[in-house]
């Protein structure tokens, strides 16, 4: 089953996006072992270079490591990813923020309102 | 930086009517091009002239540095968009007959996907549906090992979950040292595995252009910016 895209964005960035969250939410663990690109991009279903352009811009982030043997891993380096899902929390709280202020609510009400859904 | 196709000023025309006219077009290896127009817009003129089973009017065309014709043919995997072989042949036929025409045939590879497609070799080619004939050849096509695929209209006759199998086989078998053409409108199917775009309108190059690159200046899928470039107008004026 290939992954799910949004056909009018660039595919490489939102491979980038897909995979920086599946790091951050933990699917791929600091230090875990990537499949290769050509397996990338059969389960993604999507070109081979367009992965290979997104796996570089991962690495270039910092996200993921290619180690000279045995290819490419998720970077060991937990403040890193650490530091990446807080961005990407920000990111959604901005959102989040946008949403509930064009409905009138202020920062602190808004606040008040994950609360209570946290609840239900 | 060489390219693996070239094709400089070429035209073709059959009787009166031009079919292809001064199209120029380079392509690298290393890439998966989507060959798409709308339907009688020239797209397998264009794959039979690259192949050479038509002459070409004016212009040049070489494939890896040789010219078209039976030398470049051998460098050339293509798959027709229509039958290749007598129906009453048995599929075991098929494969021996690229066994021994092709030194680039990989037997093996092939016989792996037979079987994943559950596609017995003792039976007629007739007794396949049309869907299942079309993944044959498609098969045999991609069981080569050379430097240019040629696959014209793979899809058309496949359901969807085939069609998802055939893409991701593609994939998998494609390889850098290779370039691919499809030539489909089945562009939702593609999208997403294509580099390149190549699209003929009014006989001529409309446009050659990386699909990303598309994306990212237009804001569009490529079915959306392929829809844009061929609507016509039917409430008056040109386009």
């Amino acid at each position: 089953m290939s992954w799910d895209f949004d056909e009018t964005r660039p595919i490489f960035q939102q491979i980038v996006e897909m995979i920086t969250r599946d790091i951050v939410s933990g699917k791929y663990k600091a230090g875990d072992k990537l499949p290769s690109v050509r397996e990338f991009a059969v389960t993604a279903g999507v070109n081979p270079n367009t992965m290979q352009k997104a796996l570089s811009a991962l690495e270039e982030s910092g996200l993921i490591v290619t180690q000279r043997n045995s290819g490419r891993t998720v970077t060991d380096n937990t403040k890193l990813i650490g530091k990446m899902r807080k961005e990407a929390a920000l990111d959604a709280a901005k959102k989040y923020l946008e949403i509930t202020r064009a409905v009138g609510l202020s920062a602190d009400e808004a606040i008040e309102v994950i609360k209570e859904a946290d609840k239900l | 930086m060489s390219y693996l196709l070239c094709m400089d000023n070429v035209s073709k025309s059959f009787g009166k009517k031009k079919v292809l006219d001064g199209i120029s077009l380079k392509l690298k290896s290393n890439k998966i091009v989507g060959l798409i127009s709308p339907n009688g817009s020239g797209k397998t003129t264009l794959i039979k002239l690259i192949m050479d089973y038509l002459t070409l009017d004016e212009g040049s065309i070489t494939v890896d540095g040789i010219s078209a014709g039976p030398m470049a043919r051998d460098v050339i995997a293509y798959l027709p968009d229509r039958a290749m072989f007598n129906g009453n042949r048995k599929i075991s036929y098929a494969v021996s007959y690229y066994e021994t025409a092709y030194s680039d045939f990989d037997k093996a590879k092939c016989e792996k996907y037979l079987k994943t497609f559950e596609i017995n070799t003792d039976e007629t080619i007739s007794s396949l549906s049309k869907g299942t004939a079309e993944i044959l050849y498609l098969i045999l096509t991609l069981s080569r090992n050379t430097k240019l695929y040629l696959i014209d209209e793979p899809l058309a006759s496949v359901d969807p979950v085939n069609r998802e199998i055939i893409i991701t086989t593609i994939l998998r078998e494609f390889n850098e040292d290779s370039t691919v053409m499809i030539s489909t409108h089945l562009l939702n199917e593609v999208e997403t595995i294509l580099d390149e775009v190549v699209m003929i309108k009014d006989n001529k190059l409309f446009c050659h252009k990386s699909v990303e690159e598309i994306r990212e200046e237009t804001g569009k899928s490529l079915n959306e910016f392929f829809k844009d470039s061929f609507r016509k107008n039917w409430f008056g004026g040109d386009k």
